[in-house]
């Protein structure tokens, strides 16, 4: 697999906006899933899930629609709670967490449809996403803007800088409910990207891109791996995954039915009848 | 004092608390997207804490009301007792909100949340005496000449809208205003960012709770009196209006919008003669024009009159500006289209 | 003993009434997606317009009819004039609640500057007294129940019989869907809205007769039992809201027959914040109505 090509001039760029930090990673898997089931009343949308994630990887899920791909990445994320089985999460049990201090710890999600908050810029929507300012403690919010004013000034520094290595500064100022498509999902990956994420959940985050557009989003997702950063990827777009994904899992019927190299995959008979009739 | 003076005084008293309670709201609905249509009930737990602490034991009044308490505080404590008051009311209110459903239904439960309070403040005559509610509250100049001490109310008032004014900015700006509008504008993707939801919202409501406690605190002391007639659910609707129309979310705009529908509609109508054969027929007037004006504004221009406003940040390097030709070194993309 | 049961008598009796209101106001959620609280002010309006048609001298049931017919045109423009319109326009849920609030609060003014604050009285309508059942109630509050109940089984068999109440039913559940079959949806949602203003108005007319006296807050008073009603059978269900209103009225009376009087409403609004707060989609909410409502 090939990485990104255009060369000097990148150091700037998305690697120390995230800057994930070397020695912070666990031993072992990053995510233990076990036993996952979700049931509404008479239908499992999954059945049974099981699956690790070693650190600093990329994994694919595929699979038919229905197949209970998004229910799973909800559930991880916190967004819904399961019927029964374990979410592990750097070695913690974080399966009934709410989803707000699941994104603490840096397992952080993105939505199938870009959610932006319309009402502030997308340079203010980069910074809301940092996690920790002194200005919103109480002391911060007493203590008024003297307090907080070098630790803002230096979050909107790296949210310019990351703006620039995605190409939309000028854009910056610009209201996020004017955005187009892809820009907004552009504001919604380097939101993500500033919370410094540790396991970064991402729900189709090609659809509606174009092919150029998914080809610079690839290269940025190859970036991070390389800097520590894990990624879980719901993808339609099988192209991508044989191109960023180390490791692909395909669900079909609520369970994972195979896992492996896409190349392998490709050609397995099961993963073929799952498309078809799935 | 003449007329024309005191009704300048009764004005900018009503200004001023207006302003404190539109700012609460605000803080509340046009910031953070509490749909709290009980907001009157904070201004009247504010109203009655200040009353019941600041007037003796009820039996001294030669027993015409009931009510608990009487503790016969002075004015400064029983105010911000009436703060804290409004704020925890806030927060009580804020907990029936805490549900995921959808915000016209919390909006229906704040409504029917708003009504039960009346009917049961109404209904129990030992609590805070019932319908007729609580009159003789003390005014805290009452022993300074009539002109003095309503010049000097409307004063404090001013005071307090200054010092109200400091404490909202803290809110309603800087990163606390990003946070509360981000949840303002999706919840989910708040909490997905590691903000606790439960914490922003009760937080902004006790902080409103407690705008909206000194506000029905300073109006009861000035009025001397507060029974469930001043609180029905219609008036959070007013100071709704004034935000809608002022600009959800621009403290300037909220506070123009208050001063021309509190002020100068429903107490500008008063003005207009009295048609002898119904009386009441221009507060119906002032409401009518409310409703219609609020309903005209969410069709034609729902941001309000003035809009919304949010930060300017220059880049470092001063790249904010687009320019052609630029070969963009350091970038790993183009932008996305 | 007696007691309760002559209390359970009242309850039933009012309950009929909160039932006709309550199907009414939950009929336009389940057509229209919509909490529509102008609905308690479109019930003055029948009281109020009530009054004026008994001053021509026509017969109190004629008149509950022809209020009811008038206000289920008013309600048809009410939703063709303002509500889908602003919903075209992308206005959310909540400012939609406002919009309907300040219209009910543009009609409730309105009663007041043309006929005044000031309490009226249909006068003694309510007839010779019956007893059965150990119930003792009017023969209005009789014939109010009797109408109740051929309105709600006429509303049975259209819904379920007919080929505009599947098609209604089908509109309430998934409008876009119902429109690719090929379904009429904005003239089924006129005949829908017709309709249960039609509820709407008989209700308000219904409470006009019932209460010795009211004023300009008859609906704003009566519409909480009412909501209460619609919410506790699930809103969008216009069988729960039967049940709801039966429940509620018998609930209301017999708290005010063994508390107090007084409470008689408070017993209604506590019903429905512990509804909204444990169990928003009711007794029988069905998922479809109840997913509508969850953010």
């Amino acid at each position: 697999m090939s990485s990104n090509a255009s060369g000097e001039g990148r150091d700037s760029g998305v690697a120390s906006a995230t800057a994930v930090v070397a020695g912070q990673e666990p031993r072992g898997a990053i995510l233990r899933v076990t036993d996952l089931v979700k049931q509404y009343g008479g239908v499992r949308a999954v059945d049974g899930v099981s699956f690790d994630v070693q650190p600093g990887t990329i994994i694919g899920i595929i699979g038919p629609n229905g197949a209970g791909k998004s229910t799973a990445l909800t559930m991880i994320s916190g967004f819904a709670s399961p019927t029964s089985g374990l979410i592990e999460f750097a070695g913690q049990d974080v399966t009934n967490e709410p989803m707000h201090m699941r994104a603490r710890r840096g397992l952080v999600r993105t939505f199938q449809i870009a959610r932006v908050f319309d009402g502030l810029t997308a340079i203010e929507n980069l910074i809301v996403a940092v996690p920790n300012q002194r200005s919103l403690t109480p002391l911060g919010l007493l203590a008024g803007k003297r307090y907080w004013k070098a630790e803002e000034e230096a979050i909107v520094d790296r949210a310019h800088r990351l703006m620039a290595t995605f190409g939309m500064e000028e854009k910056a100022n610009e209201r996020a409910r004017n955005l187009s498509g892809g820009q907004r999902r552009a504001v919604e990956i380097m939101r993500t990207l500033m919370m410094r994420p540790k396991l970064l959940l991402v729900d189709e985050p090609m659809a509606g891109l174009n092919p150029r557009l998914t080809h610079q989003l690839e290269d940025i997702f190859l970036e991070l791996r390389a800097e520590g950063l894990t990624v879980i990827l719901i993808e339609h777009e099988l192209g991508t995954v044989e191109r960023i994904c180390s490791e692909v899992l395909v669900m079909a019927w609520g369970k994972i039915i195979a896992r492996g190299e896409m190349s392998e995959l490709r050609t397995r008979r099961e993963v073929q009848d799952a498309y078809v009739i799935g | 004092m003449s007329g024309i003076e005191f009704y300048v005084v009764v004005l900018l008293v009503y200004l001023g608390t207006d302003l404190l309670a539109a700012w609460g709201l605000n803080l509340e609905y046009g910031i953070s997207g509490v749909a709290n249509l009980a907001f009157i009930v904070v201004i009247a737990a504010g109203a009655y804490t200040y009353a019941i602490l600041s007037l003796g034991p009820d039996s001294g009044n030669g027993g015409f009301q009931l009510y608990v308490i009487g503790l016969q505080l002075p004015f400064a404590v029983a105010v911000i007792a009436a703060a804290v008051v409004g704020a925890v009311v806030g927060v009580l209110i804020g907990v029936t909100g805490l549900k995921r459903i959808r915000q016209d239904y919390q909006g229906m439960v704040m409504l029917v949340i708003s009504l039960m309070a009346v009917t049961v403040v109404g209904a129990d005559t030992g609590f805070l005496n019932g319908q007729a509610g609580l009159s003789l509250i003390p005014n805290p100049f009452s022993s300074l000449s009539p002109v003095v001490g309503d010049w000097t109310y409307v004063a404090m008032v001013g005071v307090a809208c200054v010092i109200g004014f400091f404490v909202m900015k803290r809110f309603t700006g800087g990163p606390m205003g990003r946070a509360l509008r981000a949840m303002r504008d999706d919840e989910h993707a708040v909490a997905a960012l590691g903000f606790s939801v439960v914490r922003l919202r009760l937080m902004s409501q006790a902080v409103g709770g407690a705008f909206g406690g000194v506000s029905g605190a300073l109006l009861a002391a000035f009025i001397g009196g507060w029974s469930p007639g001043a609180w029905a659910y219609v008036e959070t609707l007013a100071l709704l209006t004034a935000i809608i129309v002022g600009g959800m979310g621009n403290d300037m705009g909220v506070s123009l919008g208050t001063f021309v529908i509190a002020v100068l509609l429903l107490q500008g109508v008063q003005f207009l003669p009295q048609i002898s054969s119904h009386t009441g027929l221009t507060e119906a007037l002032g409401w009518i024009i409310l409703g219609v004006l609020t309903i005209t504004f969410l069709w034609v221009r729902p941001q309000g009159i003035f809009k919304e406003r949010r930060p300017f940040y220059r880049s470092p390097s001063g790249s904010d500006r687009p320019s052609p030709g630029d070969s963009g070194t350091g970038r790993v993309a183009a932008p996305p289209a | 003993m007696h007691l309760l049961i002559e209390a359970i008598g009242f309850g039933v009796a009012s309950g009929a009434v909160l039932a006709l209101g309550a199907v009414g106001f939950t009929l336009q959620f389940g057509i229209s997606n919509v909490l529509n609280i102008t609905y308690g002010s479109l019930m003055t309006l029948a009281a109020f317009l009530g009054v004026f048609l008994l001053g021509l001298g026509l017969n109190v049931w004629l008149v509950m009819a022809l209020g009811g017919l008038l206000i289920g045109l008013a309600s048809v423009a009410l939703n063709r004039g303002l509500l889908a319109p602003l919903m075209r326009r992308g206005l959310q849920p909540f400012g939609l609640i406002i919009v309907t609030v300040s219209a009910g609060i543009v009609i409730q003014y309105v009663i007041v500057a043309v006929a005044g604050p000031s309490t009226l009285s249909y006068g003694n309508l309510s007839g010779a007294t019956l007893h059965f059942l150990g119930w003792t109630l009017t023969t209005a509050q009789v014939v109010i129940l009797v109408v109740a109940l051929v309105l709600m089984a006429g509303l049975h068999v259209l819904l379920t019989r007919t080929q505009l109440g599947r098609a209604m039913r089908a509109t309430s559940s998934n409008r876009t869907l119902a429109r690719s079959c090929g379904i009429a949806t904005g003239r089924i949602g006129d005949i829908a809205w017709f309709l249960s203003g039609t509820f709407c108005g008989m209700a308000g007319i219904a409470l006009a007769i019932t209460i010795e006296s009211f004023d300009f807050t008859l609906g704003s008073i009566f519409l909480i039992p009412i909501i209460a009603a619609a919410v506790l059978g699930g809103v969008g269900q216009p069988y729960g809201a039967m049940v709801g209103g039966l429940v509620v009225g018998i609930v209301s009376q017999v708290s005010a027959a063994y508390w107090s009087p007084s409470y008689e409403n408070v017993v209604a609004l506590a019903m429905l914040i512990v509804m909204l707060l444990v169990r928003p989609r009711g007794l029988f909410g069905a998922n479809s109505s109840s997913r509508k409502l969850l953010a």
